[in-house]
């Protein structure tokens, strides 16, 4: 593949994803760097394991990637990646043969050591990880947009190719449930 | 956002931004760049080769396709007339010796366009059993 003039960190993500379809690898591994981090935020909340999490957030690149030249700027690219890896979370939570990634208590046991997580973990966190499990894919998926990764309902309805409308109801059921469970 | 109370709930929102956060920590975000390059790398002659396949599979299907016309068009074709000696070996008892030498200088004209014998000895000289022997070895 040929290397072009390689992009500065500095460039857009639709700079970067010209630069990647170009040959530019560095394109790719600088829009890892940008998203890779939320990208696993948002794997861990939807029920991945934290063993699992570099894993699945490698397959999801590799697909956005792959796909990539379907990606038509509807949304921001880490949106779009995010939905990818809604997808890449469901197809392992299929091959593993369950319905949900990770059953509350095997999430719960598959913390690590770590005195501060586990102390700011609490019994709320628990309870909330243990909700979402529970919550239809569509309602988690907004929840964690919304919540966690803070972004505006118009985004959430581009990326999931729904209406704000929708992605307003889908949220708000989420929430209700969830303080539901949470009281 | 007036509309959306529920948002204000810090206690939800704080705790939705919290999940996965050690999982985004522990990432080794470095390592998973040059992870997933190595990645695009191998999958790239995998793709390749994917993308030969139809290729190949075309190609294939127009040889069969062609070969599959070149066979009809051979069946449906005008087709060759029966072998003459089918008819001389039915007639050949009921001819006499000119009525055998017509037939076989029928023949050694049909044959001599596609192959002439060299040094051939004439009809004239031969029997009626040596013409029959001569018209039943070119019944094959």
């Amino acid at each position: 593949m040929a290397s072009p003039e390689p992009v500065a960190a500095s460039s857009s993500d639709a700079a970067l994803i010209a630069a990647w379809q170009a040959g530019d690898e560095q394109a790719a591994a600088e829009l890892v760097r940008r998203h890779a981090r939320a990208l696993a935020r948002f794997l861990a909340g939807g029920g991945a394991r934290e063993a699992d999490v570099d894993d699945l957030v490698q397959e999801t690149f590799i697909r956005a990637f792959r796909a990539v030249g379907k990606f038509r700027g509807q949304c921001q690219f880490r949106t779009w990646l995010l939905t990818i890896g809604g997808n890449v979370l469901k197809d392992a939570g299929r091959r593993a043969g369950r319905e949900k990634v990770v059953p509350l208590d095997d999430a719960l046991r598959d913390r690590d050591g770590d005195p501060h997580e586990q102390a700011v973990a609490g019994e709320a966190a628990d309870r909330l990880r243990a909700g979402l499990a529970r919550l239809p894919r569509m309602q988690r998926e907004v929840f964690l947009l919304r919540a966690q990764q803070g972004l505006a309902y118009e985004e959430i309805a581009a990326a999931l190719d729904t209406s704000t409308g929708a992605a307003r109801v889908h949220y708000h059921h989420a929430v209700r449930r969830l303080k539901g469970w949470l009281e | 956002m007036k509309d959306d109370a529920t948002l204000h709930d810090a206690k939800l929102q704080e705790l939705a931004q919290r999940l996965g956060a050690h999982a985004a920590e522990r990432l080794d975000v470095e390592a998973t760049a040059a992870a997933l390059v190595r990645r695009l790398h191998e999958r790239e002659p995998q793709r390749r080769f994917r993308w030969m396949q139809p290729a190949w599979l075309r190609a294939a299907a127009a040889v069969l396709v062609l070969a599959g016309g070149v066979a009809l068009v051979r069946r449906l074709g005008p087709t060759l007339p029966p072998h003459p000696s089918h008819y001389v070996a039915e007639d050949l008892n009921g001819l006499s010796a000119a009525e055998l030498r017509d037939v076989l200088s029928g023949l050694d004209q049909t044959l001599n366009q596609t192959a002439p014998l060299p040094s051939e000895p004439g009809l004239n000289e031969l029997g009626p059993e040596q013409l029959k022997a001569v018209l039943h070895s070119l019944e094959g």
